[in-house]
This record gives structure tokens, C-alpha cells and sequence, in this order.
């Protein structure tokens, strides 16, 4: 046995003083496990990780780094897919929001209160017994947490209803935020907008709409430690309905064209390859280029039907046939907010780096096809057990068009290929004024360089006025 | 012996599903301790990468945290990940992984944590883990005049032997009045193995279970019938992947009193009027996917009504007794055999009834406070039969 010297971070025992010693581990074996995320990019050890259990103790840690200089990065599920916020290496400060867990629901009010730890099942799962459903991802649903969804993707994440109510920025009434300095602050119609308000009553202020300006902020400017939310009663009716189109084409008309119906006929659908792995095995002998899952609510078991007959007349308009059971039974759970819509399909195969984007709808099948291409071209993918699969949703007045790269993770090499391969992408994705939806990691260091230099004077200046230590995930959108 | 596992390791995705699933949080360490995560899957298996890797020395303070493990499979059963070729999924054996770093660990001369150290020496000397003389094994069998030789041979295991005979009384009644002419091994049986397999002894668990083996194939037994899920795991899988396939059928009571129900050989008519609810040994359930026959039993109590706790079956929390545990960090299993009591008192339960004397060993004092009973299936079914113990 050999022995060894325990050398503490310098902060141990000032943060076990905020959060109890049962709560900060600076040990070698506890830090590995917060040094990457489920991508391929390389990780970074943080030097101490810390699981505060409020507010209160958020904001001592953040001042604490502030006296000491110590920077600050934060996790919430750890599902990002774009490496994790490099930090400084050994020295940094790792926060878990995961104990910021709590869910507090107002029925009467229609709004829900949840720590910014709580993963986005255990809303729906503290909403339900009461009859509403909160709008917060199609996935990944039991591994994110509410706050790095709404921090750390664009939009603050796509919900289940974002067909017919869009993204969820649209259903977030106000957070509760520690800026960088330690202070605290709830934006949106709350206490500090109105002193004689007690919570986040609702989104719409006396003031310009701070709220935004956190969402898809990556934590760059603030740790969400609470989001309130506007919930939704759940649907009386559900039902859902696959199809399978031949080419792409069918695929994307089909796609476009339902989604410009008013109302859209579904309240949630996806797209995936039928190259699949998840999909060829659901989908038995069908063949085909794209496999459409719809989900249907309604207040009437005649509504639904209706709409799921609409749904039917433009697929097969395109061509489209009826997908297998399996497949409709997929669509169903996969959508009801009782099974991770994305998760299930992409992860259960492998980990994943995604292309996954905004694009206008216009030009999206073209810019799609030469994402697809590129990937082709890139000849060690057979040798790295590289695929790649597409899926797409419309959302509001854009495609949201994501690949995602797969890979055999045993491959020695595989994730230096991987990371070119994601690269090659990105800049693809810059060139063709779209990007990735994550605002998080490696995605917001390369988009903000394609930031007009108006656009990165405005942002550096309102990081340096709430963050003037650059104390909090630093290096963050190059900030 | 990690090594074997380096395939698994490598190939978690990180994603967190071994966190929170369908009924909420998975693993009852992360919920009793920092939460880190290193307590759950995804960390474990980082762990395990970077030690494989060589970017990760071994330490005390890991040697504890991985003692830390239940080895309850719940992250195991939620794991989604599949494999790529075949679609197989279960591909990452958390348990399999834990036990294989604790093996690697205790031979680099970290560990076991000192209360096993304990156990193991006791193992090693008395061939059962609480230092109780040999020959104390087979007292609660004194006068029920069982051969040492048949085809169907009891497996009492340590916990029944010197703890709660009644257990391993009541199974033996309900096995004769059923018809089946029931073989006892007596001071040939030893400790299955399986605090060994978790202490990271692995020499010695080889050691007991070869000895078991031939003691098992000189009685001439067909089928082994056991009321413990841990020796019931530990013969029917670990048996067979440490030492080869076994000329033997292993089978749990709980799987024997519900086929004898079933053939109408006995009837539970002596009414228990009382709420039950059943919880489910993760050594039963998860790890064996025995869900069923418990609950059959239950349900053929007269005058007995049977709910479910809301986390059930494959989503069952531990009784926090798993995996030495229990000996190793007491007031750990204690926090999360509390949760499990409350979790059944919900259900307006006026008894918790289990199919493994560990669980019922570990739910008993938070039951206790709860004021409620713990009954192991053998005793409930006993007592429904009219047998007196």
C-alpha cells in the first residue's frame, strides 16, 4: 500500500463552513467524476466540487471566490454535449446544483417553483398528482436538470408542446439568479421588481425583461438557483401516430407543410433517420428515409381523432406509410412526458455529440444535406465506428436540425476523430449563420466568435459589469 | 480483475440515468451521503476508466466510498444502454464492477473497511460471519430429524442459521407439509460467499463456494431450496460464473410455496387479517427477477389484503442492507432502511413482508419506530398455514 500525503484545496474548509463538510470533496476520485460531460471533448479536472443546499449557500460560495479569486463552474445533470466548461484546471471550484432540489407547486396561481437542481422528470412528477404537466424538454427529461436547461440551451429548451407553444423561454415567469458578485436577484415579476411582491408571480414586468438575458446565458452571468414556471393541466386525450416517408424530401415536405397548418395538428413530433439504430429496430421491415412520430392531445377523443386524420392526409400526400406498432408505441411514450423522448433514442446506443441547430426553414433541407455530406466525407468513421443520425422538428418559424455523432468508445483514437469531425460541423454551422442550440462549453467559445464585434463589446461589457473578478465560468463565450 | 470490466466502463455514456428515473431518485447512497458522483453509476464507472487508464491512484478515502456501494442493481436496471451490435442491454453490471474494484483494491492493501476485517476473520475460522461456533449452525434443526442426503436439499445461509432460526423452522414445515422430502446439510453448510464476494476476499468466497459445491453434490441434491436471497444470487449466478456450471437446480422458497399453492398441496386458510405490503430483496428481484411468486403467496393469505409500495419491483429501494453495507457503515443502511419504512408506512401497511432475513434484519428497528411488523414470507406463510413455530 503506498502513502500518501492529502493535500486539501485551499478553500475545503472555508466552503465546509457554508455547506458542511458532508457537502465539499476535493478527493482525486470524486473530481474525476465531475471533469467531463457525455461528449467526446477533453475534460478538465475541477479542484474541489462543492453541492450547495440554497440560495443562501450559493451565494457565500460565490463570494467567497470572489475574496479568493477561485473561479467558479457550475454542473447541473452533466448532460451537456459540449465538454464542460474548461475552467482553471485543479484550481477551480465545481458547483453541483443538484440539491437545489425542491419543487414547490401553486395550482391556483398555475405556476410551479423548482430549484434550478431538479431534474426535469421530478417536475412533472410533483405535478402530477394534481393534474398538470410543466413544459420543460422532450429530453434528455430524467437527466437535466430545469436549470441547465434553461441556462445552457437556446430557448431555455424545447418542451413537450413546443409544436403549439414554443419554446420553453415562453413558459419560464422569472428566476431567482446569484450573480457573479454573490448578490441575489429574482427577475421577471417579482420581489425585485416590485418590493411588495412575495414570489415570481408572472413574466411580464415594470421593467426591460432581465429574465432573457439569463436564458441561454450558459451561467456565464448568474447561477439559476429557482425557476418559476407556468404549469399546463394534462390532456384528457392523447394518442400518437408514426409514419415512414421515402426520401428526404417527402421527409422534410411532410414536416413543413403540417407545420403551417393553424393550429398544427399535433402537439409534438420529431423526426428521426431510419438509419437509426433505435428507429431500424422499432420500424421491422419498413424501409425508408424518415420516420415521423406524432403525439396528439386534445379535450376530445373526436378532436384528437380529427387531427390525427390531418395528420394522416398530408403524409400520405408525401407518399408516407403507416409506421409498426412498435413505432406508434414509441410515439406515444415518447411523447407523453412519461418516457425521455430524446434520451431514450439516442443514448440507449452510445454517447452522442450533436449538430443540432436552428435553421430557417427556407434553405434547411439544402443546408441539412451538405451537414450530411460533410460528415461523409470524412473517411475514418468506418474505423472509429463513427454514424451519424438526423432528426429534425419544426419549431415556430425555424427547422431545429440536429445530426448526432456516434461513436464506439473503445476505439483508441475515436475522441481526438470525433472532435475534428464535430469541429468540421461547427464551422459549417457558423458559415451558414445557424449553430448549435447549447450554450454551454465548446459551443459558446465557437459561436461567439462568429459574434459581430458590436454584438461581443455589448455582451463583454455586461460581463464585466456583473462579473468584474470574471469569477464564474470563465473562458465562457470567450468572456 | 477490474480489467475484465474495461469494455462496460468505457462504454457509459455519462449521462445520469442511474441518478433519477421514472420513480425519482435511484440510488439510496446518493441520497444518504454528499450525493456526489461519485456515489452513483456514471461516477463509479469514471473511477474505474481513470483507474484503468492509470489517471487515478487507489486511496483510502476511495477504498471507502466504493464500500459505500449497495450493490442494489437499481442503476443497473435503469441503465438504458445498449449494445451497438446486438441491442442487448444490462450491458454495464455495476454490481459485477463494484465487486471487481473492491477485489483490486483489498489486494493493493486498501481495505476492506475495518468492521469487515472482522467478518472476514470470522469467515475464515467459523465459516460463518458473526463468530458463532460451527456447531451452533444447526441448532434450530434439533429434532426435526432431517437427512443429511436427497434431492432437495435446504440451504439455510448464516442469517436464517444463527439469527432467526424461526425462518429457517418455517421453511422447513412449509416444505413437508407441501410433500417435499427435504435434505439438511447441517455444519457442511458453510457461508455462501457472498460477504465474502463483497469484501473483496475473493480467494476466501472460492474457498466457500467449492467447499459448498461438493458438499451439495455428496448429498446427492437435484434442487437446492433456499430462503435467502443473497445465498439465493450468490448459488444460482455467482456459483456458476466462479466455479462452472453446477449439477444442481437452485430455487428460492418463495418460488417453491407458490408452486405448492398452485398444485393446491397446501392452503394458506388460517386468516391473517392484515394489510401487507411486500418488499422486494434486490438479491430476488433485480439481481434474480424473481418479482412473481412472492407476491402469489401473499395474495393466497385468507382474510390478508396486499398493496404495493409506490417504488416496486424493478424500482424497489433497498433495504440498505446490501453488499456488507449494513456491517461496514451502519447508520448509512439505518438512514435508508428509515426511507423504506416510511415508503411502506404510506401505504397504510400494517406489515412489511420480505423474502430474505437481511431485509428483514435491516427493516426491523425503523419498523419498530414506525410501529409496524417485518416478517420474512416464510414466517407469514407459516402462520397462515396454522404451523406453529
Amino acid at each position: 500500500m503506498e502513502t500518501r500525503e492529502i493535500k486539501h484545496h485551499p478553500l475545503r474548509e472555508a466552503i465546509a463552513g457554508i455547506v458542511g463538510s458532508k457537502y465539499v470533496a476535493d478527493e482525486d476520485f470524486v473530481l474525476v467524476t465531475y471533469s467531463r460531460d457525455i461528449s467526446a471533448f477533453a475534460a478538465s479536472m475541477p479542484g474541489i466540487a462543492v453541492r450547495p443546499g440554497s440560495t443562501e449557500e450559493v451565494s457565500e460560495i460565490v463570494k467567497l471566490a470572489n475574496r479568493t479569486g477561485y473561479p467558479i463552474v457550475i454542473k447541473g445533470g452533466g448532460q451537456g454535449g459540449s465538454g464542460v466548461t474548461k475552467g482553471e484546471p485543479t484550481r477551480h471550484i465545481m458547483l453541483d446544483t443538484g440539491r437545489l432540489d425542491k419543487v414547490d407547486v401553486d395550482v391556483v396561481n398555475l405556476k410551479v417553483t423548482c430549484g434550478g437542481g431538479v431534474r426535469n422528470s421530478r417536475i412533472d412528477d410533483a405535478l402530477r398528482p394534481y393534474g398538470y404537466m410543466a413544459n420543460t424538454v422532450i429530453g434528455p427529461y430524467y437527466t437535466a436538470t430545469i436549470g441547465g436547461v434553461v441556462g445552457g440551451i437556446a430557448g431555455g429548451g424545447f418542451g413537450k408542446n413546443v409544436a403549439s407553444v414554443g419554446c420553453n423561454w415562453s413558459h419560464v415567469l422569472g428566476l431567482k439568479v446569484v450573480l457573479p458578485t454573490g448578490d441575489v436577484i429574482t427577475t421577471g415579476a417579482g420581489p425585485d421588481t416590485n418590493i411588495y411582491r412575495k414570489g415570481i408571480e408572472f413574466r411580464e414586468v415594470t421593467s426591460p425583461d432581465l429574465t432573457s438575458l439569463f436564458i441561454s446565458s450558459g451561467g456565464a452571468l448568474g447561477i439559476i438557483t429557482e425557476v418559476a414556471m407556468k404549469i399546463y393541466p394534462i390532456p384528457k386525450y392523447s394518442k400518437a401516430v408514426s409514419y415512414v416517408a421515402d426520401t428526404m424530401e417527402n421527409t422534410w415536405n411532410i414536416q413543413l407543410k403540417l407545420s403551417e397548418a393553424s393550429p398544427v395538428p399535433y402537439t409534438n413530433m420529431i423526426m428521426f433517420q431510419m438509419v437509426n439504430f433505435m428507429v431500424a429496430r422499432m420500424s421491422g421491415d419498413m424501409r425508408g428515409y424518415g420516420a415521423l412520430f406524432f403525439a396528439v392531445d386534445g379535450d376530445s377523443e373526436e378532436d384528437v381523432d380529427r387531427r390525427i386524420k390531418e395528420i394522416g392526409k398530408v403524409c400520405s400526400e408525401f407518399g408516407a406509410q403507416k409506421g409498426t406498432p412498435a413505432m406508434n408505441h414509441y410515439a406515444a411514450t415518447g411523447t407523453t412526458g412519461t418516457a425521455d423522448f430524446v434520451h431514450n433514442i439516442c443514448s440507449m446506443a452510445c454517447p452522442f455529440m450533436t449538430w443540432e441547430s436552428l435553421c430557417p426553414r427556407s434553405e434547411s433541407i439544402e443546408y441539412t444535406k451538405g451537414l450530411l455530406d460533410l460528415f461523409k466525407g470524412f473517411e475514418d468513421n468506418a474505423k472509429y465506428h463513427t454514424a451519424a443520425g438526423l432528426y429534425s422538428l419544426p419549431i415556430s418559424n425555424v427547422m431545429l436540425t440536429g445530426i448526432t455523432l456516434h461513436w464506439d468508445d473503445t476505439i483508441p483514437g475515436v475522441e481526438e476523430h470525433l472532435r475534428k469531425v464535430w469541429k468540421a460541423g461547427a464551422d459549417y454551422m457558423l458559415k451558414h449563420g445557424t449553430f448549435s442550440a447549447y450554450a454551454q462549453g465548446n459551443h459558446s467559445i465557437l459561436a461567439s466568435t462568429a459574434w459581430s464585434p458590436t454584438y461581443y463589446k455589448i455582451m463583454s461589457g455586461i460581463k464585466k459589469t456583473l462579473d468584474p473578478n470574471n469569477i464564474l465560468n470563465p473562458g465562457l463565450w470567450n468572456l | 480483475m477490474l480489467e475484465k470490466y474495461k469494455k462496460a466502463v468505457t462504454v457509459c455514456s455519462r449521462c445520469g440515468m442511474c441518478i433519477v428515473g421514472e420513480n425519482g431518485y435511484i440510488c439510496p447512497v446518493q441520497q444518504h451521503s454528499g450525493g456526489f458522483d461519485s456515489s452513483v453509476a456514471r461516477g463509479r464507472n469514471q473511477i474505474a476508466r481513470a483507474i484503468l487508464e492509470g489517471q487515478l491512484k487507489y486511496s483510502n478515502e476511495l477504498m471507502e466510498s466504493t464500500f459505500t456501494c449497495l450493490g442494489c442493481n437499481n442503476c443497473h436496471e435503469q441503465c438504458q444502454r445498449m449494445d451497438m451490435q446486438t441491442g442487448a442491454r444490462g450491458i454495464i453490471d455495476e454490481a459485477k464492477i463494484t465487486q471487481a474494484l473492491r477485489v483490486d483494491l483489498v489486494r493493493a492493501g486498501y481495505g476492506p473497511p475495518d468492521a469487515l476485517k472482522a467478518v472476514d476473520a470470522n469467515i475464515q475460522k467459523f465459516h460463518n460471519p458473526f463468530g458463532e461456533p460451527e456447531k451452533k449452525r444447526s441448532a434450530w434443526a434439533v429434532g426435526l430429524d432431517l437427512p443429511k442426503t436427497g434431492d432437495t436439499v435446504y440451504f439455510a445461509g448464516c442469517y436464517a442459521s444463527y439469527r432467526n432460526p424461526k425462518i429457517a423452522k418455517a421453511t422447513v414445515a412449509i416444505l413437508k407439509k407441501g410433500g417435499i422430502n427435504v435434505a439438511y446439510l447441517g455444519e457442511d453448510e458453510w457461508c455462501c460467499g457472498v460477504p465474502e464476494l463483497w469484501d473483496g476476499n475473493a480467494s476466501l468466497a472460492e474457498e466457500l463456494i467449492q467447499h459448498n459445491v461438493n458438499a451439495l453434490k455428496a448429498a446427492g441434491v437435484k434442487r437446492v431450496v433456499t430462503s435467502c436471497a443473497g445465498c439465493f444470487h450468490s448459488l444460482k449466478t455467482d456459483y456458476p460464473e466462479i466455479i462452472g456450471k453446477l449439477p444442481f437446480e437452485v430455487v428460492h422458497s418463495s418460488e417453491v410455496i407458490a408452486d405448492l399453492i398452485e398444485k393446491d398441496k397446501i392452503s394458506l386458510d388460517t386468516e391473517i387479517a392484515k394489510t401487507l405490503t411486500y418488499h422486494d430483496p434486490c438479491h430476488l428481484g433485480r439481481h434474480e427477477n424473481v418479482y412473481e411468486s412472492p407476491r402469489n403467496v401473499l395474495k393466497a393469505i385468507k382474510g390478508a389484503e396486499f398493496v404495493e409500495m409506490p417504488r416496486n419491483k424493478g424500482n424497489a429501494w433497498c433495504c440498505g442492507g446490501g453488499s456488507v453495507v449494513a456491517v461496514a457503515f451502519p447508520d448509512l443502511a439505518k438512514d435508508i432502511a428509515d426511507d423504506r419504512v416510511q415508503e411502506a408506512k404510506g401505504t397504510q401497511a400494517e406489515a412489511i413482508v420480505s423474502a430474505c432475513p437481511l431485509c428483514e434484519n435491516g427493516l426491523t428497528p425503523a419498523a419498530r419506530k414506525a410501529k409496524m411488523e417485518v416478517h420474512d414470507l416464510s414466517e407469514i406463510v407459516a402462520k397462515a398455514m396454522g404451523i406453529q413455530i
